[in-house]
């Protein structure tokens, strides 16, 4: 639709390679490689010249090594996309405190970040669609919950909580148990997947309103939270979070 | 269930019972309106497993009500969906001056200050008046908005909050308006800092100016006032607002906890000033509104909800099961000779002896023996009495039931409790013979008090020297105690006139506003570290007097009708903790001394005003309100179910996935906004743009350091107003916002004001205790906790005060406390 050919690359920093993997595994990820679409692609293919891609995804977090290269994308490249967590927000990578890795946008400007841990295959590919046919990609308004069997939270505040990862499957909503769970403040898309599967969410989709810091404070001073455990929140939201929401 | 509901009669029958109460079967015909027996027959037979009949009454069984709450929630399910909020955009917009009576311009010139507006961007016309809030102005400037083809209005001048008059105009304009209260939001307390003060008061215009275009549309109603009003409490209060509504024609329900009228003061010999004794002039004024057919008497009965709004407050009430018909017992007394079971009598300190079921008080209404309700299992199985009633008044196997009352004003006048904290304690009350309260002094000076046994029973066979310990009390001054101790000292001279009566206050607890001026010409002492011994002796620093009675003269004490109150309406308390009655909604009144404490003589007057208050709202066929509520936008809503845990009134459902507000439930506090976190919903009476825009005109202002106070309706900008009102002087840098409840305040506000270029943000709400959503001051306080403690540079500049309507001073100090640190750091 409108657009003949294009010249995509993918770009792996400090990632697990989950990303990519899923991007794989996306249907309309088929569709272009078809096409021919793809010129890079770590350790699928290779030979292509980055500088001269219209569109480039970048996995993983960035340290200071990265920036030269970034740089240098961010002059040459049209559109530069973050993908997953780790790129969006530092994510599980940014665990490594040696390195001071830091999300992408903390470098250079990203036009688009798609988050998630890894982001889920159906995203992917409306995100695929809407760059290769010229649509907007809109990101969802709603919070995980939406997505999740166990709404609505049927609590009251103060909604205390004793752990911040379930034991077990539960069969309701997690904040009713005792579980932090931080679906209400997290995007949606994920399908809720974690939780479905029997864990909690730990926000890798990223904070809804803009400025995260306040939709945190909001949320937490709900909760009935022991003092060690807040911390522990806080780390967990310093890998997804602690940051300006770039859309 | 539902078989019920597939006619329209049927679904008549049962609201008709449910709103109206048990009803005969002609009644019940008339009310539905069908005329043919034998349709109406078929229709009712259909309905039978929700109803019940008990002599010639129909009335809604459990499942009944059940069914009939169904239909309730039906309606009043719904929350207004919208999908995106537009502003009004107003193009021209009209900014009047009300010169105050002269105040404002003999503080900033007008002219130089219209001038300068009229090339800000929209404004099209300027006027200064002397009085806007005169009505021979209302005309003229309707006449100037529709000239200038207004879509826009701001006044400048007062408060419309404590100024009728401005409130009034404001009422008969129907174009979007602001108002900007340089009066006491300014003029009055930035008086020696002019320039800062001008500054503010065109940044404070210019903010209205912006706001104007999101002032959400006014969603005016007219609704119809049901001639109906439920009075809550049957004591003093109760029955005298009872009698005047009875007498002015109008459909009361008078609905009382225990099980005969009265109230507290039905215990008491007499009333100081008054020659009848007290129970027969209560007993006088409920005979004499017993005739009435509008008046419907609940006795032994408990609100157990209070919803809805103006034009229609449902009310449903618990009556607990009522084992004596008052319709058949003659008083015949068999009952009482046959009971076996003998207990003390606590109304005579239980020296005498009662049975478990007893003749009432001569002037008890309704005229009935009462059964003992905490003991009643040892009824069931004796039940001799019922046997042996000649007139079957007795039936243990009787059912408590609810109903619901639909009326167009709620009267509360539940009254206090007497005083029963620690100071009874201290003062050794009832372990130290011969210590009592003059509430049970009250019950021994009654005509019906068998004095001879008491006496006799206790040990002395007369007394002598008697002690009156003033202030019992932890709240403050109670007003009547002072009358009732010259009333004990009189009664008890007249019995004896060699008695040494002596009235005895401790000294660090006299409180400042006490009208000793009652106690002129009696034996004061004034004791220091007062203590009771065995004996009884009185003790105190140099005072040491043996006696033969104590009486503790008690006070008030709200605190158990607060907190009862507080689980049905969202009440604010005045600092003294009694309801304020000027907070309640639009339509339910409040009076007697659960508003604050009353001697006889002002209980009557104040009955007498709310009556009249009532009766001004019911006489009128309709009334204009403004509607509020919240607004949904529902492509934003994740059902996640966060605005329902914060609630104070449980209006949040959620039917299949979608979020639902209950509409008779919902006050509009904004809790729920503040913590939805997708943004999805929005208050009808204030949008968060209008907010924004104050916000951003005002940071505009030149001065350093600049704080936005953004203040709750209920106690931070009452305060607010009140030091204006007063006349405090403090600092000129500080601008407040109006906002419904301080648990609107969230992180997302705090850090937009503060990234808009305000050095510091104070939170002005209410005390925690006296919140009236219950939660609102407790969240934002917790709010501004997280936020310091995730972010350290917030640390000094967000700040939350908590205080009362009252408490402009402080409100003042606090704030120039809080700007001055601002300063140094
Ligand atoms: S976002 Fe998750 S899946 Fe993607 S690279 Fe980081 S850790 Fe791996
Ligand atoms: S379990 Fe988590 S995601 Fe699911 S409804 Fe509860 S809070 Fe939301
Ligand atoms: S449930 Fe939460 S943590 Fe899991 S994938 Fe979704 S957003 Fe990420
Ligand atoms: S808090 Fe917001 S998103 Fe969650 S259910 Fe309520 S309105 Fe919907
Ligand atoms: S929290 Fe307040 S505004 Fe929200 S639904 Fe409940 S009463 Fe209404």
């Amino acid at each position: 639709m409108g657009i003949k050919s294009l010249k995509i690359g993918f770009l792996q920093l400090v990632g697990c390679s989950g990303c990519l993997t899923s991007i794989i595994d996306s249907t309309v990820f088929k569709e272009i490689w078809n096409k021919g679409y793809i010129i890079f692609f770590p350790m699928i293919k290779d030979g292509g010249d980055i500088d001269s891609c219209d569109l480039v995804f970048i996995e993983g977090s960035a340290s200071k090594r990265d920036e030269k290269l970034l740089k240098k994308v961010r002059t040459k490249v049209k559109r530069v996309i973050s993908i997953g967590s780790c790129a969006c927000f530092g994510g599980i990578s940014s665990n490594v405190k040696e390195l001071e890795l830091k999300p992408i946008h903390s470098m250079i400007e990203v036009d688009l970040e798609l988050p998630g841990c890894p982001p889920p295959e159906n995203l992917i590919s409306t995100l695929l669609y809407a760059l290769i046919s010229g649509k907007e990609f809109k990101h969802k308004t709603v919070n995980v919950c939406s997505e999740c069997p166990f709404h609505p939270c049927k609590a009251k505040y103060p909604i205390i909580i004793r752990e911040i990862f379930p034991k077990g499957k539960s069969e309701r909503c997690l904040l009713e148990e005792g579980i932090l769970c931080l679906g209400p403040i997290t995007r949606a898309g994920c399908e809720a997947k974690c939780v479905v599967q029997g864990g909690s969410c730990y926000g890798c989709m990223g904070l809804l309103k803009s400025d995260s810091l306040t939709s945190l404070v909001d949320f937490l001073a709900l909760l009935a939270i022991p003092k060690e455990l807040k911390y522990d929140v806080v780390n967990i939201l310093n890998l997804y979070g602690k940051r300006e929401y770039v859309s | 269930m539902f078989d019920a509901l597939t006619h329209p009669i049927r679904e008549k029958i049962i609201r008709v019972l449910g709103e109206q109460g048990p009803s005969t079967y002609s009644e019940l015909m008339e009310k539905v309106g069908v005329k043919e027996t034998g349709k109406f027959n078929y229709h009712l037979s259909k309905i039978s497993p929700f109803i019940e009949k008990r002599g010639k009454l129909y009335s809604l069984n459990e499942r009944g009500h059940e069914l009939y709450n169904f239909l309730r929630l039906k309606e009043g399910l719904g929350v207004k969906r919208v999908s995106v909020i537009e502003p009004t955009r107003v193009s021209r917009v009209g900014v009047i001056f009300c010169e105050c009576h002269g105040e404002v311009p003999r503080f900033i010139n007008l002219e130089e200050l219209s001038s300068k507006l009229s090339e800000v961007e929209n404004i099209v016309a300027v006027e200064v008046f002397k009085n806007v809030c005169s009505p021979e102005n209302f005309q003229k400037i309707k006449k100037w908005i529709e000239r200038n083809l207004l879509d826009g209005i701001v006044v400048v001048g007062c408060s419309p909050e404590i100024h009728n008059g401005l409130r009034e105009l404001l009422s008969t304009i129907d174009v979007p308006y602001e108002t900007v209260n340089i009066l006491e939001g300014c003029i009055r307390i930035n008086r020696s800092s002019p320039k800062e003060a001008f500054e503010k008061i065109k940044c404070m215009i210019n903010g209205a100016v912006r706001a104007v275009n999101f002032k959400p549309k006014s969603s005016r109603r007219t609704v119809r006032i049901p001639k109906s009003v439920a009075i809550i409490g049957g004591g003093v209060s109760g029955l005298i607002v009872a009698r005047y509504m009875t007498l002015m024609g109008f459909e009361t329900y008078l609905i009382e906890r225990r099980r005969t009228l009265g109230g507290r003061i039905m215990n008491w010999s007499s009333v100081y000033g008054e020659s009848d004794c007290a129970s027969c002039m209560m007993a006088e004024i409920i005979s004499s509104v017993l005739e009435f057919k509008n008046l419907r008497i609940v006795t032994n009965s408990e609100v157990t909800q209070i919803s809805g709004k103006i034009g229609d407050f449902q009310l449903i009430v618990k009556t607990n099961p009522m084992y004596v018909d008052a319709e058949r017992c003659s008083l015949c007394g068999r009952c009482v000779e046959v009971c076996p079971i003998e207990k003390p009598d606590e109304r005579y300190l239980g020296f005498t002896v009662r049975k478990q079921i007893a003749i009432p008080l001569s002037t008890a209404y309704p005229k009935a023996v009462v059964v003992d309700e905490h003991d009643i299992q040892r009824c069931l199985s004796c039940r001799k009495c019922e046997e042996v009633c000649p007139s079957r008044a007795i039936n243990f196997d009787a059912k408590g039931m609810e109903s619901i009352y639909r009326v167009g004003a709620v009267v509360i006048a539940v009254g206090c409790e007497n005083y029963s904290g620690e100071l009874l304690k201290k003062f050794k009350h009832r372990s130290i013979t011969g210590v009592i309260t003059n509430d049970e002094l009250e019950s021994l000076l009654s005509p019906e008090a068998p004095i001879e046994e008491v006496l006799l029973r206790s040990g002395k066979s007369r007394f002598k020297k008697i002690a009156i310990i003033q202030c019992i009390n932890e709240i403050g001054c109670s007003k009547y105690c002072c009358i009732l101790a010259r009333k004990y000292f009189e009664i008890l001279k007249k019995m004896d006139s060699s008695m040494d009566i002596r009235i005895i206050f401790e000294e660090n607890r006299i409180p400042t506003d006490a009208p000793l001026d009652n106690l002129k010409g009696l034996p004061i002492y004034i004791v220091k570290n007062l203590r009771i011994e065995e004996g009884p002796k009185v003790l105190g620093d140099e005072f040491e007097w043996d006696c033969d009675l104590v009486i503790l003269n008690l006070g008030e004490d709200p605190r158990k009708r607060i907190m009862e109150l507080k689980k049905l309406l969202d009440i604010s308390t005045t600092n003294k903790g009694f309801l304020n009655p000027d907070t309640l909604p639009f339509g339910i009144f409040a009076c007697g001394s659960i508003t604050g404490p009353k001697t006889y003589r002002e209980l009557i007057y104040d009955a007498q005003s709310t009556a009249l208050k009532v009766a001004s709202l019911l006489v009128k066929s309709e009334v204009t309100v403004e509607e509020e509520g919240i607004l949904l936008d529902e492509g934003n809503c994740g059902a996640c179910g966060l605005c329902g845990t914060v609630c104070p009134f449980n209006a949040i459902k959620f039917f299949r996935d979608r979020m639902t507000v209950d509409q008779f439930k919902c006050k509009a506090c904004g809790l729920c906004i503040a913590v939805c976190p997708t943004s999805a919903l929005h208050l009808s009476s204030i949008n968060e743009e209008e907010l924004l825009a104050f916000m951003d005109e005002f940071s505009k202002a030149y001065f350093k350091p600049k704080v936005l106070v953004l203040a709750c309706a209920n106690c931070g900008y009452p305060a607010f107003i009140d030091a204006g009102v007063k006349g405090v002087e403090y600092t000129a840098k500080a601008f407040t916002l109006k906002i419904p409840c301080a648990g609107l305040v969230n992180s997302e506000l705090i850090t937009h004001a503060l990234k808009r270029g305000f050095d510091g943000v104070l939170i002005a709400g209410c005390r925690k205790d006296s919140c009236r959503y219950g939660l609102g001051a407790e969240l934002a306080e917790r709010r501004i906790e997280n936020i310091q403690l995730f972010e350290s540079m917030f640390r000094n500049r967000v700040k939350i005060l908590q205080l009362s309507a009252v408490e402009g001073r402080i409100f003042a100090k606090a704030l120039d406390d809080f700007v001055h640190n601002l300063e140094r750091s």
